[in-house]
């Protein structure tokens, strides 16, 4: 606070001060970054809910697509698998889980790149934590993966997949796995300002990491039959982080190393992502 | 306020050419650094922004795209490929509060640039603006609507975006649909809206906000000329609840109407600044086109 505000202190309508300095490249103070876009979450939840009910009035089938889009994807890969792998170790309830995660995780960071870019004109026009556009976009991915969970329920039952304690360890896997994909998507958000052509790099990086990540294969049968690269394929951060996730829901106890390699990956890309966010952010209005 | 007082000489406007390039202009700029010196607010006259020394600079690509492709396609290689805008050059004022402050000049003067400055929406790269208040901004009609949606839905979610809270819009909602006469329509998507309507709402949303500063570009143009008529006399009741109010226009005759004071901006720099009628005057005399009609009309 300046001295001025000493002066016209007391004044009623002084319920806002604000300060705006050169501070291009710096952080914001945190703390009141952190609690202008609290502020915001309602804003944040309205524009997603908005999105959904757009995108549902378009399209009678709407909220069926949701469903129907990744269980086509795992019907087409297991096929795929079947084919390839002549009929063995072809799992449709393994493929389906791993895919709908994947899914969730990759529809959070492809739509977190494209939020700035494609929110000019609230940029332009609104001041306001740039963090809540990859946030509300990371809401809208988890509201349409939410219904592809109760479907991967189904099929969990129907293939007698075992329903213990363990299944509780996906929650916290699926925290690790968002906080991972919202850090990148921050991370790929920025570069997508200063490039605009990394939206259109991503597709093609992101389906070869589904081939490299035990989504549509199991991690035990990877080490089984690649064991020499084992450690190579360890270093990929979506190895733990579905480790653990293919552990949770085939009832078995996950391992340690794993779930805090996982957590360290999920926790590091969200902040390393979240800073480089927002040390940038102030230059986005002028970028766009 | 005194330091913003039609008595402070900053340019003779009279002795202005008409074009807005050539030694005349540059006289101009050049009287205008020595006039904008910045003057510390008093406890008379509470102070609701304050510019000072502000800088506006940024760097436009020249690329029509800009692209990891590109900068690897000419990497290595000394081609210029970016250009300095220099939109504002040491600016310094004070608006008090309650005061209706107008910002004139031609296209490329910077206005702009300055409304999203005081917004805290672009970063200063030199200097400092301080406000004391809570800002509403009329940069651009309809921010954050989504025309797939009801105007209804659309009151609530520009009213979250201006930062009320659902309770507030609930508050306000039958006040902002009466306001903007849409009838049933209000409940119909936005996309079916004629863009007259469109503005309407827009700007309904905008000025029921309860802002203590707000800032507008431009915006008085919504709609038609009733519409115009009703939107100038909620202004001019923000104004009475002694609103502060930074306005820009190219309408020079709304600007006479609003403003105590007026900023004549010229390629980033302040030219003169003072009551509405004077700077008006020298404003239009700088342009050549005189107090016409044509140059009072909104457009």
């Amino acid at each position: 606070m300046s001295s001025h505000s000493v002066r016209v202190a007391g004044d009623e309508y002084l319920g806002e001060h604000h300060i705006y300095r050169p501070h291009r490249a710096g952080l914001p103070p945190l703390g009141s970054y952190v609690r202008e876009l609290w502020r915001r979450r309602h804003f944040a939840l309205e524009m997603t809910q908005s999105q959904m009910r757009a995108a549902n009035t378009s399209t009678s089938l709407g909220r069926l697509w949701l469903v129907l889009n990744p269980l086509l994807l795992s019907g087409v890969y297991y096929i795929l698998l079947f084919i390839v792998g002549s009929g063995k170790n072809v799992d449709f309830a393994q493929i389906t889980s791993g895919l709908f995660f994947f899914t969730f995780l990759s529809t959070t960071i492809l739509s977190g790149t494209g939020s700035v870019t494609s929110g000019g004109n609230l940029i332009l026009n609104m001041s306001f934590p740039k963090a809540l556009l990859p946030f509300s976009s990371t809401y809208l991915a988890f509201r349409r993966f939410l219904p592809t969970m109760l479907v991967y329920a189904v099929i969990h039952v129907l293939f007698h997949r075992p329903i213990t304690f363990t299944l509780l360890w996906a929650i916290p896997t699926l925290v690790i796995g968002t906080l991972f994909a919202v850090g990148l998507g921050m991370l790929f958000a920025t570069m997508q300002v200063y490039f605009r052509d990394t939206v259109n790099f991503l597709p093609y990086f992101i389906r070869i990491w589904l081939y490299l990540s035990p989504v549509l294969w199991t991690a035990e049968a990877f080490a089984q039959s690649h064991e020499k690269y084992l450690r190579l394929a360890e270093l990929n951060p979506l190895f733990p982080i579905f480790g653990v996730w293919d552990d949770a829901l085939t009832g078995h106890a996950p391992s340690l190393v794993q779930l805090l390699v996982g957590t360290l990956w999920g926790v590091g890309a969200f902040v390393l992502g979240g800073l480089f966010f927002m040390s940038r952010e102030r230059e986005f209005a002028v970028r766009l | 306020m005194s330091s913003l007082s039609a008595s402070e000489p900053s340019l003779h406007a009279g002795t202005v050419g008409a074009a807005p390039t050539g030694s005349e202009a540059q006289r101009a700029e050049g009287a205008a650094v020595e006039s904008t010196e910045a003057t510390p607010p008093t406890a008379t006259s509470p102070v609701a922004i304050s510019v000072r020394d502000l800088h506006i600079h940024y760097r436009v690509s020249l690329d029509r795209r800009p692209t990891l492709k590109g900068a690897l396609v000419n990497l290595g290689k000394s081609v210029e490929r970016y250009r300095t805008i220099r939109a504002v050059e040491g600016l310094s004022f004070d608006v008090a509060h309650g005061q209706v402050m107008g910002v004139i000049g031609a296209n490329g003067a910077g206005k702009s640039t300055l409304m999203r400055a005081v917004a805290g929406i672009l970063p200063p790269t030199q200097g400092e603006i301080e406000i004391w208040g809570k800002v509403s901004t009329l940069l651009a009609l309809g921010v954050g609507f989504n025309s797939a949606l009801t105007g209804r839905e659309n009151v609530t979610l520009g009213g979250l975006a201006a930062g009320l809270t659902r309770d507030e819009i609930r508050e306000k909602f039958d006040e902002i649909a009466d306001f903007a006469e849409l009838g049933d329509f209000i409940d119909m998507p936005m996309k079916t809206y004629s863009s007259g309507m469109y503005s309407r709402l827009a700007f309904a949303v905008a000025v029921h906000m309860d802002p203590d500063i707000l800032i507008i570009d431009e915006a008085l143009s919504a709609g038609d000329a009733h519409f115009k008529k009703k939107a100038g006399a909620k202004m001019n009741e923000l104004v009475g609840k002694a609103r502060t109010m930074l306005l820009v226009s190219h309408g020079l005759g709304t600007i006479k109407e609003m403003c105590d004071e007026v900023i004549w901006m010229h390629k980033g720099k302040l030219i003169r600044r003072g009551d509405a009628d004077t700077v008006i005057a020298a404003y239009t005399r700088f342009l050549n086109v005189g107090e016409s009609a044509l140059s009072l009309e909104d457009f």
